[in-house]
């Protein structure tokens, strides 16, 4: 003579029994759905966000060299020689290369803004070169050209637009510089590794040594290079562009930044999920502190079932089966909201939503381990119940 | 053969202060005896009764359920007499509650692997049987005592168990609805099942067919049929 249990109602059981008590078996099952909602909610606003930056870093390209002049020892500066940039662009490996320079000058919205009031905008005689080099596109308009390098007209960055309350082009903005009006004739779009050409409004090289005496010498030198062959540049490049201060020369790679933002909010991501599994884990003592007080409660119903003929094995199955239920209900529960909240974060910030699939399936597969551990002791507890003790009255 | 039978059983509880619930009791019941055991409270009634029912295992001595020796059983094996051979009903009914009492009753098949269609087709034969045809949809709570005590029997009889053991089944009735009840499981012992019933109401074991009398853990006393 045998009982038997039938797996259909092991799961019967733990359905009535996380229904007879709907209101405590939410509360349970909420730590571990903000948990795993949390854990969701990381993990897919950052591989959304990844995914854009690493497109950025993508259509930016990483073989971009800057070159700028920095203090040397005296702290003097010397300035770059004439021709520098044609000189690094002789340079083997070197497939692209333009150059800028700053004026000494203030774009100002019209002749009545007082001359300091720069609005943090620097202006650059540019190569018609340049917007290309650094990867850049126009939002408007054009860039500078040939023709433009004697006239008065002037390419503003995004920001630059932005700040000096230019939206459009039509009809065409004029700007006051260095007691002339400017035509603008091109704004460009953003440019993420350059912040400082955002901000930047560019002249021809012929109006901007008219106008400011503004040398032919280069203060910015920008440089496509063969990314074989980047470390090799670097090491020839301060004797190439200065070679009597070759030590003034520094040179920064921009997608070193983003790439370095990158590392950061890999950190970050790494941080939060820690945070998520915590909470998971405060989840799942929660669930074995419910399931705990429920087989002290339901001792009578442990004795009858002993009774009925349940088995030691039956009554550990049927409740490690509901705290495992009772989890994955949380599971399920939070990786909804942590995938809405992903979703709203994604459409709010303008970021490609990405939502890894291993992360969802790892975060459920982390409430159903966390349920059947939490459920484990309870269980256990509640099959070492003895029957005649459980159906004794008095 | 008989169905129990209990060859000086014992049955202690290691203090401290060491309990000696039952002493060398000898005792045997045949298939369609009626038997009603009566004593004090604390008497070990029913610590008796759990030993008779599988649910508990004695401290010596040695017991037949229909001629399976229990005292060597695991306790899978003991689930598995008491799924398949007996029925239990106790004085508090325990019942679950928010569960109707068709399938409160339908429970009384669950550990013999029964299809849920079937156990409650035969959830609702049993609730007819107890006179409760009316009240199959009903929650415990919904019911008075006498009626959840049906429902009690019903699961335990749902099976068609060889012998059932009711521990002070009338103890929370008053003495009409407690009659009822009795009727019950006398009609239940006509068609063919043992009984055996505790009780500390001596008009009720007067109407079964055999009285056990425990004083202090041992049969003080023994009215046979």
């Amino acid at each position: 003579m045998k009982s038997k249990l039938r797996f259909r109602d092991i799961i019967g059981l733990g359905y009535q029994g996380i229904l007879k008590r709907t209101g405590r078996s939410i509360l349970t099952a909420a730590g571990i759905a903000i948990g795993i909602a949390a854990i969701v909610a990381v993990l897919g606003i950052s591989a959304s966000g990844r995914s854009d930056l690493l497109a950025s870093l993508d259509s930016l390209g990483t073989n971009l060299l800057r070159v700028t002049e920095g203090p040397g020892i005296l702290g003097q500066s010397s300035g770059f020689p004439d021709g520098a940039a044609e000189m690094a662009g002789r340079i083997g490996p070197v497939q692209q290369y333009s150059a800028a320079t700053l004026v000494d000058g203030a774009v100002r919205r019209s002749d009545m803004v007082p001359e300091l009031q720069t609005s943090g905008i620097g202006v650059f005689s540019a190569q018609e070169t340049l917007l290309e080099v650094v990867g850049g596109t126009m939002l408007e308009g054009r860039f500078l050209d040939e023709a433009a390098d004697r006239l008065p007209v002037i390419v503003l960055g995004n920001v630059a637009a932005e700040r000096l309350g230019i939206r459009g082009l039509d009809p065409r903005p004029r700007v006051y510089l260095g007691g002339t009006w400017f035509t603008v004739v091109g704004i460009a779009d953003e440019l993420p590794l350059h912040p400082d050409l955002e901000r930047g409004a560019f002249i021809g090289a012929t109006i901007a040594n008219d106008l400011f005496d503004t040398p032919a010498a280069p203060t910015s030198i920008y440089l496509r290079v063969d990314p074989e062959s980047i470390d090799e540049v670097v090491d020839v490049l301060p004797a190439t562009i200065s070679p009597e201060n070759p030590d003034q020369v520094e040179i920064a790679r921009p997608s070193d930044a983003l790439a370095a933002r990158r590392a950061a909010e890999e950190a970050l991501t790494g941080l939060l999920v820690g945070l998520g599994a915590v909470a998971l884990l405060v989840g799942g003592v929660a669930i074995a502190n419910i399931m705990v007080m429920s087989v002290l409660e339901r001792r009578m119903e442990i004795g009858v079932r002993r009774a009925l003929g349940a088995t030691r094995g039956h009554i550990r199955a049927q409740f490690l089966f509901e705290s495992t239920l009772l989890s994955s209900a949380g599971g399920v529960v939070g990786v909804l909201m942590g995938a809405g909240i992903t979703v709203a974060f994604a459409i709010n910030r303008d970021l490609t939503l990405a939502m890894p699939i291993s992360g969802v399936l790892g975060s459920i597969g982390a409430a159903l381990a966390v349920g059947s551990i939490a459920g484990l002791y309870p269980a256990i507890r509640a099959a070492r119940i003895e029957p005649a003790e459980a159906v004794r009255t008095g | 053969m008989s169905l129990i039978e209990l060859e000086r059983v014992s049955k202690s509880y290691p203090g401290p202060p060491r309990v000696d619930a039952l002493i060398d009791i000898d005792f045997s019941a045949a298939a369609g005896d009626s038997v009603a055991v009566v004593g004090p409270s604390g008497s070990g009634k029913s610590t008796l009764l759990h030993i008779m029912g599988a649910l508990d295992r004695p401290s010596e001595g040695s017991i037949r359920l229909d001629g399976n020796d229990v005292s060597g059983m695991s306790d899978k094996q003991l689930s598995g007499l008491r799924a398949n051979l007996i029925g239990f009903v106790f004085q508090d009914f325990f019942l679950l509650s928010g569960t109707t009492a068709l399938d409160n009753v339908a429970q009384g098949l669950l550990y013999r692997g029964v299809g849920s269609k079937e156990r409650r087709e035969r959830a609702a034969e049993a609730l007819v049987r107890v006179g409760l045809e009316e009240r199959m949809d009903h929650l415990p709570t919904q019911l008075s005592g006498g009626e959840r005590q049906r429902v009690a029997i019903a699961r335990a009889i749902l099976g068609n168990p060889a012998v059932v053991f009711a521990d002070e089944p009338t103890g929370n009735l008053d003495s009409k609805t407690g009659a009822g009840i009795v009727d019950v499981l006398l009609n239940l012992n006509e068609a063919g099942t043992t009984v055996v019933v505790i009780t500390h109401d001596r008009e009720v074991a007067g109407r079964f067919g055999r009285e056990v009398s425990i004083l202090d853990g041992r049969i003080a006393a023994e009215r046979a049929s």
